[in-house]
């Protein structure tokens, strides 16, 4: 609920120590709420600060409400398919409106630097029947879980796709090598040794792959930029859907240069197996 | 015999023709495996709301059913409204909380406290779970519990209800498992039970409140035109079909139709680029041949049709390996995003229909035949006696 | 009266080869008639190789005509071409250009299919052939399986497929031993005894010698003196 979320965070704007005042009855708040509006929602309405809006709940509908400010939500990934943007008020207007009096879904609490987290976990838990008291770490853990998820996913079609790239490579490899069968099993019987048509054709290989991976390295960078320009548009939104880092950069070109020097090593070993005076006499 | 010329070829270098099969069936298991993952949470989760029967969901405005906390308030009264409506078959209200429970097991006291989600139903309106064993509700004091739980027929379970705290006691009752049941619309971390609604309502202090309302509509009757007639009667809640639940829900996730797009044009574009290249090195080393071929008189279509015959004959067996090697994939992706939380158990991702098969297959083949088109008419029109010239020694 | 089966009246062809004009053949005229054996010899790149493919219709002139019959070759179109190839003449490569994937019945079947002959009738030619020329044992043999003159014996099977008029045969003995050519040139001589015109590119004296006629192409022209 629209409500509950803005109770829990405005909870933390609480502090502690301080009580709360006795709960108002439920219904339109006297004077009109003041509220802070998410920009997405501020744009659709057309809304500015100073403007007035009508708020309806369960328990007051029509209620009145003044728009004190516009804000931008940080960038979440775990509210990036969040349909409805939101809208903050006063925890004890939001109460009378929603006829949630009294009523949180959640509390944050900050510890002192001292504190033993696991004591006042417990404490908390038998003194609250049916409470649960999460440290933060997992909650991060737990909302984390649907990237996680899309992280193994990727991780999982990473390795498909490396895997074909390694089977095309080495076919390619392989027949282009073998295009040259004739030329090379002529050297070989011309004196040149197989050590030396093995390092010329190997070479070859490592520059094919260096190359090709550099490009590739390119072709990535671009297609990431062009993934963040339209998820970022598309869901009007400054987090990153796709990074490319060092580390990817270095594992990207490496991992191309070894597959394509070991399906370039594979086909030459075939090449230099055959008999060279049956090759050049096809 | 153009047919056999073009598999003897292929078997005359094994080497090359293994690779490339290897090279198009990676390829082809990958665009299976994208066209499943396009269409396959559609049709799965699709099936999974029309299995129940209920063509449509009244919940709270602006919300899908379960989106939220937020609840239908005097949903007792609505469903009354509703059921009287023409076109409308059955209404069956469900209330859907967190509840907590201790489990007295049968051979003794052993409690253990959890929480688990509890659903509120009408037993004889529902279409939530499926008895497995033992009975459906039918008193107010019984409850279902999940197959995978580890509570058993004739067990006692308190329930307590969590939407307070403080030192006030939570509200307590005791229910008695009648039967073990598939909850249809579980994630795989969730063991739900289930309970009249009546009794969760009153647990939960709630006693007009539904998370939302299942509707089924009389046969001759159209869902989706109900729903708008619904709709402009009651514009206080959401009333959705099942197609439009599944339009958003697939709104949410359109991330995998975009992903599984790109990723299906990219193994296109593999084949295209490892049957062009196949196919341009085989016929660089038959220059001479097709060129005698040429020059005995047979014609340039023969030239083309035999070396496409030989493209489909590769792609083909490819294709074959690949289709396979797909749902072996499809299953090993598929067991990653079985993770995602909240996501009801019985949904799939990739789904393999006869429709995804063909357009995988038609899509290969085209693709394949397309790309060796160019060496295949290259190597049709080449200049013969330049070519025999060269070849000769 | 012998009927000409093909006539080269002034022609020239010339090919460039990075830019520089190589003139293969500079105004040449033949005629060849049914039952001709005729022996084209010369040096390295005297034309000979580009004289039998203008008559066989493998190549087009840049001048002069080509006439089989009442037909201007170079007048046809590539598609017509083809057809005439196929049906009128027989070709033989000095490397024989088998597919080395189909059996010596499947090699000589080729034409034949391509004409559009039935399976039985295919069947019953090539064999036909293949006895022929000596290798009825040998049917099911694939070119790898076959010695130089045996390989050399199916190209000539399959050239003779169609029943051409005219045979044209690219330094045949080329890659072939004495005992081996000298079948070959047996085979040549019973063909031009049943009608069949037959143009030969060698540069086997022995070969040219056992030909009706004996010509020698020098620098793209024919030597005058024994042009009959």
């Amino acid at each position: 609920m629209i409500a509950s979320i803005a109770v829990s965070s405005l909870a933390l704007a609480q502090p502690v120590g301080q009580e709360l005042a006795a709960p108002p009855g439920v219904g339109c708040p006297d004077s009109p709420a003041p509220i802070l509006v998410e920009r997405s929602l501020a744009k659709e309405l057309g809304l500015a600060p100073g403007e007035r809006v009508r708020l309806s709940g369960a328990a007051g509908s029509g209620c009145e409400a003044i728009v004190e400010g516009v804000f931008e939500p940080p960038a979440d990934p775990a509210v990036l398919a969040r349909e409805r943007p939101r809208v903050w008020l006063h925890l004890p207007d939001l109460g009378r409106i929603s006829g949630r009096i009294d009523e949180v879904d959640r509390f944050s609490i900050a510890m002192r630097a001292e504190s033993d987290t696991a004591d006042l976990r417990g404490r908390l838990e038998s003194l609250m029947p049916g409470a649960q008291v999460f440290p933060s770490w997992i909650v991060a853990e737990q909302s984390s879980t649907t990237f996680n998820v899309v992280s193994r996913f990727h991780r999982a079609i990473a390795l498909i796709t490396l895997t074909a790239g390694g089977v095309f490579l080495a076919c390619i490899m392989t027949l282009k090598i073998q295009e040259r069968r004739t030329h090379v099993s002529a050297l070989r019987l011309a004196g040149i040794s197989r050590g030396s048509l093995a390092r010329w054709v190997m070479l070859e290989s490592a520059l094919i792959s260096g190359l090709g991976g550099l490009m590739g390295l390119g072709i990535g960078a671009i297609a990431s930029w062009l993934i963040n320009a339209f998820y970022q548009r598309a869901y009007d939104t400054t987090l990153y859907f796709s990074l490319v880092t060092r580390d990817t950069l270095a594992v990207s070109l490496v991992l191309a240069v070894i597959l394509g020097f070991a399906a370039g090593a594979v086909a030459t070993w075939r090449l230099l197996q055959a008999d060279p005076l049956v090759e050049v006499g096809r | 015999m153009i047919l056999q010329t073009a598999v003897r070829e292929l078997r005359a270098h094994p080497g090359r023709t293994a690779f490339a099969v290897a090279g198009v069936a990676v390829a082809s298991a990958m665009l299976l495996d994208m066209l499943m993952l396009a269409g396959g949470l559609q049709s799965s989760f699709g099936s999974l709301l029309s299995g129940a029967g209920f063509e449509l969901r009244v919940s709270p405005s602006g919300t899908l059913p379960l989106d939220t906390d937020a609840t239908l308030q005097d949903a007792v009264a609505l469903a009354q409204d509703i059921r009287s409506e023409p076109g409308v078959a059955a209404v069956g209200s469900v209330l859907a909380l967190n509840v907590q429970v201790e489990v007295a097991s049968s051979a003794g006291a052993d409690s253990v406290g959890s929480m688990v989600f509890a659903l509120g139903v009408e037993p004889q309106v529902q279409g939530l779970y499926r008895i497995v064993d033992g009975s459906d509700l039918k008193g107010a004091a019984e409850i279902l519990v999940d197959v995978r739980s580890p509570a058993r027929i004739g067990d006692t379970l308190r329930l307590s209800s969590v939407r307070t705290f403080g030192s006030a006691a939570a509200a307590s009752a005791e229910f008695v498992v009648v039967g073990t049941a598939e909850f249809v619309y579980a994630s795989a971390s969730e063991v739900p039970v289930a309970l009249p609604i009546q009794a969760l309502r009153e647990l939960s202090s709630r006693p007009a409140e539904a998370s939302f309302l299942m509707l089924s509509a009389e046969p001759d009757t159209d869902p989706n035109a109900l729903a708008r007639r619904l709709q402009a009667l009651i514009p206080s809640v959401e009333i959705v079909s099942i197609r439009e639940i599944v339009r958003r829900a697939e709104m949410r996730l359109s991330y995998f139709r975009q992903l599984a797009f790109i990723l299906g044009s990219v193994s296109l574009v593999v084949t295209a680029l490892l049957v062009g290249t196949i196919m341009a090195v085989s016929i660089n080393d038959r220059y001479g041949i097709i060129a005698a071929l040429r020059a005995i008189g047979v014609s340039r279509r023969s030239i083309i049709v035999t070396l496409l015959v030989e493209t489909l004959a590769l792609v083909t067996l490819a294709g074959a390996i690949g289709l396979v090697l797909g749902s072996v994939t499809a299953r090993y992706l598929e067991s990653i995003l079985s993770d995602f939380p909240g996501l009801p158990a019985a949904i799939r991702f990739f789904v393999l229909e006869p429709r995804q098969l063909w357009l995988a297959i038609a899509a290969l083949v085209t693709v394949g035949v397309a790309a060796a088109l160019i060496p295949a008419y290259r190597a049709s029109t080449l200049p013969i006696a330049t070519t025999l010239h060269r070849e000769e020694p | 009266m012998t009927r000409s089966v093909v006539q080269a009246r002034d022609v020239e062809r010339t090919y460039h080869m990075s830019g520089v004009p190589i003139h293969a053949l500079r105004g040449v005229s033949l005629d060849v008639e049914a039952g001709d054996f005729l022996a084209l010899e010369g040096p390295s790149g005297s034309g000979k190789s580009t004289l039998l493919h203008v008559l066989g219709g493998v190549d087009k002139p840049d001048a002069g005509a080509v006439m089989a019959g009442a037909t201007n070759l170079a007048s046809l179109s590539d598609a017509k071409l083809t057809r005439h190839r196929l049906e009128h003449v027989g070709l033989v490569f000095q490397r024989f250009h088998l597919l080395p994937m189909l059996t010596a019945t499947q090699n000589v079947e080729l034409p034949l299919a391509e004409i559009g002959a039935g399976r039985a009738e295919r069947r019953q030619r090539a064999h036909e052939l293949l006895d022929r020329v000596g290798l009825g044992d040998r049917l099911r043999h694939r070119p790898g399986e076959l010695s130089g003159g045996q390989r050399q014996r199916v190209a000539i099977a399959r050239a003779l497929a169609n029943r051409p008029s005219l045979l044209l045969a690219d330094e045949p003995t080329g890659e072939l031993d004495r005992v081996t050519s000298r079948g070959i040139l047996d085979l040549f001589e019973s063909l031009a005894g049943d009608g069949t015109a037959i143009v030969v590119a060698t540069h086997d004296l022995k070969l040219a010698a056992a030909a009706s006629r004996q010509l020698k192409m020098v620098d793209g022209r024919l030597d005058d003196s024994d042009l009959r």
